[in-house]
């Protein structure tokens, strides 16, 4: 009986391991916490706030769409692969970017659950403004934007 | 920050760790113990970016002490030029390429207008052979013969092509060193001569350091070790051993940079030099294939030799100090093996005995057995101890094979089966056999049988052994074999050794045994022909024993028709067959048989209810040859 104990355990271990963020999603006990890599002191304490919930999701879809592919070490599928849209401004497909973005975040933020993805593309200032409509997983609905300029 | 327990706790391992990830999942493990940050889960939040370029971080440190830490040490270092650094320390030189050498036999034969009855043939000069090009190691000079044709014979030819180098010495740069260009350099064949000025035609010639004492302020001598891109240089001692070369002075290095084991087993040669005038014809014989062609010193051996070498300090002492400094010096050994009078059979005291096999081929030359004693050995040896090299002696193994084979497991048929398993023989022979103590593992072999096919279900195989002999045509032969192994039945009725067929008297014959009545340590060795009508019959009783307990073959009296190799087959007491002192195990491919039969257990639907045909261990009549 003991060994049974234990062997469950173990299964329930592994299965967390590999089927990793889901369960944390749709059985969480804690909010979202993460650190702010802007590094920005709260203006009374000094502090560096974690931001929490929304926010924390807001920076991290911020992250995930402005790391191109293959610009993380040991972990080349993370990010967008968008930023060479860039440099190609008037044969943007926005079907592409819509759905590179959607898999992206489906892949690595399963916290955002997409509802629409708008792109607005300004090839006069060598940029594309895009708009991800999204909920968090057991939250209201929210909005982001993000806007890609060329630096070069 | 609340934690439940210590960093120092949960990243205990990390300090260890040389995987990303395994780095990252124990910080993760740390942080998972805290909530002041819980999102480290998801791969896009901003502690995960963190732990990344921690976890980076972490990982290049780890890594970077870790290679740095393993190549430091020999044993352990990976990169060559480390280890050649690290055997640089215990004064080892790598060992460079070998060029192989060939024997030929060169007639010329000159146009009548030639009249000269001497000729000479200068070094270095050019043949080719195998796409390859090959020097004349030295010069030979004969005398015109009865036919009016100038023979040459035992005449050695090296593999390779010269080439010379020049370097200016520069007194501005301490201890400067000069590179040779070519990574295939054989270092044995370097020459360093140094001339005052560019315009100077008077040289002096610099050789390679040996030994402290053998020098002094006057001698000119150079020393050369391999750097870090693997080339070969050569430097001197800016006068504080040995002579020096000034400023001004102009540096030679002439060498041959050779292609190694790839010119081994050429045996075609010719040259379109002319020796006498033209006109003449040329017939060029090689006596034996190339040998001794070798590739540089690689890592693993640099890493064996240079401690043994080490530990010899350039002396000849003990048993290992004779086979370090022949491996050193000597590009063309493959295989060595040393031992003293006193284990010798018979033993002999006062001496110290050395098999060596060439690489590419089966015994050294006479000459380089000379160079090795006189020019290697007796600089570094005892004294009183005198150096003998015997040439390797050759024992083939000859294999029934017989396996069966699941056809449901594989789309090969049984003969292309039976050739992976000869291929997979000759592989094994040629991994763990051809050396001095390279035993013959009957388990090991059957093992890799089984392995080389996946539907093989398993092996058996009868193992003979083999010595091969040359028997000259109309004179008294006489043989003396030794056999690594105790012999099949001291006592068998039938015979436990069987030569192969050769003709005597326009008859075949062949050589049996048979018991000894008067000696229970010995068998006598039989004569038989084969009459018209097929029978065998003795001829003669009296042409060799066997020595039972001396595991030695001795044969004597028979004169062949013609000059004829003969095989002697040994039924062996045991499979595993283990060499020892000069001698050297192999299997011979042509003595190999293979049968592949489907396999009856996983063929039969009711496996259970008939008896399986199953192959005999021992055969119950020596019958081979």
């Amino acid at each position: 009986m003991e060994e049974d104990i234990i062997q469950t355990q173990l299964l329930s271990y592994h299965n967390r391991e590999t089927l990793n963020v889901y369960e944390d999603i749709f059985a969480r006990d804690q909010i979202y916490k993460d650190l702010d890599l802007r590094l920005i002191p709260h203006p009374l304490t000094g502090n560096i706030n974690p931001l929490e919930e929304a926010k924390a999701v807001i920076r991290a879809l911020y992250n995930l769409v402005m790391t191109e592919t293959r610009e993380r070490f040991f972990n080349m599928e993370f990010g967008c692969p968008i930023g060479g849209l860039l440099f190609n401004l008037h044969q943007v497909n926005t079907l592409d970017i819509q759905d590179q973005i959607k898999r992206s975040i489906e892949l690595f933020e399963p916290r955002a659950v997409v509802q629409d993805i708008v792109i607005d593309n300004r090839p006069d200032e060598n940029a594309i403004e895009i708009t991800i409509y999204f909920t968090i997983a057991n939250l209201t609905p929210e909005v982001f934007e993000v806007r890609l300029s060329r630096t070069r | 920050m609340s934690t439940s327990q210590s960093l120092v706790t949960t990243l205990k391992g990390t300090n260890v760790e040389l995987d990303f990830h395994k780095i990252k999942k124990n910080l993760k493990d740390f942080l998972s113990a805290q909530d002041q940050f819980v999102d480290y889960n998801f791969e896009a939040s901003g502690i995960s970016i963190l732990l990344d370029v921690l976890a980076y971080n972490t990982q290049m440190n780890a890594m970077t002490a870790h290679l740095a830490l393993n190549e430091l040490f020999l044993d352990s270092a990976q990169a060559r030029p480390n280890v050649v650094s690290l055997a640089k320390q215990l004064g080892y030189l790598t060992r460079s390429v070998g060029s192989a050498t060939a024997t030929i036999n060169l007639t010329v034969v000159p146009p009548f207008s030639y009249t000269s009855t001497s000729l000479t043939i200068p070094a270095d000069i050019m043949f080719s052979g195998g796409g390859l090009s090959w020097y004349t190691a030295s010069t030979y000079t004969t005398t015109k013969n009865g036919n009016g044709n100038f023979y040459f014979s035992n005449v050695i030819l090296r593999e390779g092509r010269r080439k010379v180098v020049r370097y200016y010495y520069d007194v501005r740069r301490s201890y400067p060193k000069f590179e040779i260009p070519d990574r295939d350099v054989d270092t044995s064949t370097i020459k360093v001569r140094v001339k005052e000025t560019e315009k100077s035609t008077i040289y002096t010639t610099y050789r390679p350091f040996t030994y402290f004492s053998a020098i002094d302020d006057t001698t000119p001598v150079y020393f050369m070790e391999e750097n870090a891109l693997g080339l070969y240089e050569v430097y001197f001692t800016g006068g504080d051993i040995g002579i020096s070369p000034s400023e001004g002075n102009i540096i030679e290095i002439e060498y041959i940079y050779s292609n190694g084991a790839a010119a081994n087993g050429i045996s075609v040669f010719k040259t379109d030099y002319i020796f006498t005038k033209a006109g003449e014809s040329q017939i060029v014989r090689a006596t034996a294939s190339a040998t001794g062609g070798r590739d540089k010193e690689s890592a693993d051996s640099i890493r064996f030799n240079a401690p043994y070498y080490f530990e010899a300090q350039n002396r000849c002492v003990s048993f290992n100090d004779y086979a370090a400094v022949i491996r050193r010096e000597i590009p063309q050994v493959e295989s060595i093996n040393v031992w003293g009078g006193e284990s010798n059979v018979p033993a002999e005291f006062g001496r110290v005995y050395i098999a060596i096999k060439p690489a590419g081929g089966l015994v050294i030359d006479n000459a380089l057995k000379q160079y090795i004693i006189n020019s290697v050995l007796r600089p570094k040896a005892v004294a009183t101890i005198s150096p003998r090299i015997i040439d390797a002696e050759y024992t083939y193994i000859g294999l029934d094979i017989e396996s069966r084979y699941n056809p449901a497991n594989t789309t090969n048929s049984s003969q292309a089966i039976a050739d992976i398993i000869k291929n997979a023989t000759i592989a094994f022979s040629n991994k763990y056999l051809n050396v001095f103590e390279g035993p013959f593992r009957y388990s090991k072999f059957l093992a890799a049988i089984d392995n080389s096919e996946v539907s093989i279900e398993n092996t058996i195989a009868r193992v003979y052994l083999i010595k091969k002999i040359f028997a000259y045509a109309n004179q008294e032969n006489e043989f003396f074999l030794t056999v690594p192994t105790e012999f099949y039945d001291f006592d068998a009725d039938d015979a436990i050794i069987r030569s192969s067929i050769f003709r005597l008297n326009n008859i075949s014959h062949y050589l049996i045994d048979q018991k000894d009545e008067t000696d229970p340590n010995r068998r006598q060795l039989v004569l038989m022909f084969i009459s018209t009508e097929g029978d065998q019959v003795v001829q003669d009783v009296d042409v060799g024993y066997i020595d039972l307990i001396g595991k030695i073959v001795y044969i004597y009296g028979f004169r062949p028709d013609t000059d004829t190799t003969i095989s002697i087959y040994v039924n062996p007491k045991s499979y595993d067959i283990v060499p020892i002192r000069n001698q050297i195990i192999s299997v011979d491919p042509n003595e190999v048989t293979v049968s592949v039969l489907s396999d009856y257990i996983e063929t039969n639907i009711y496996p259970g209810t008939v008896r399986a045909n199953a192959t005999p261990r021992n055969i119950t009549k020596f019958e081979r040859g």
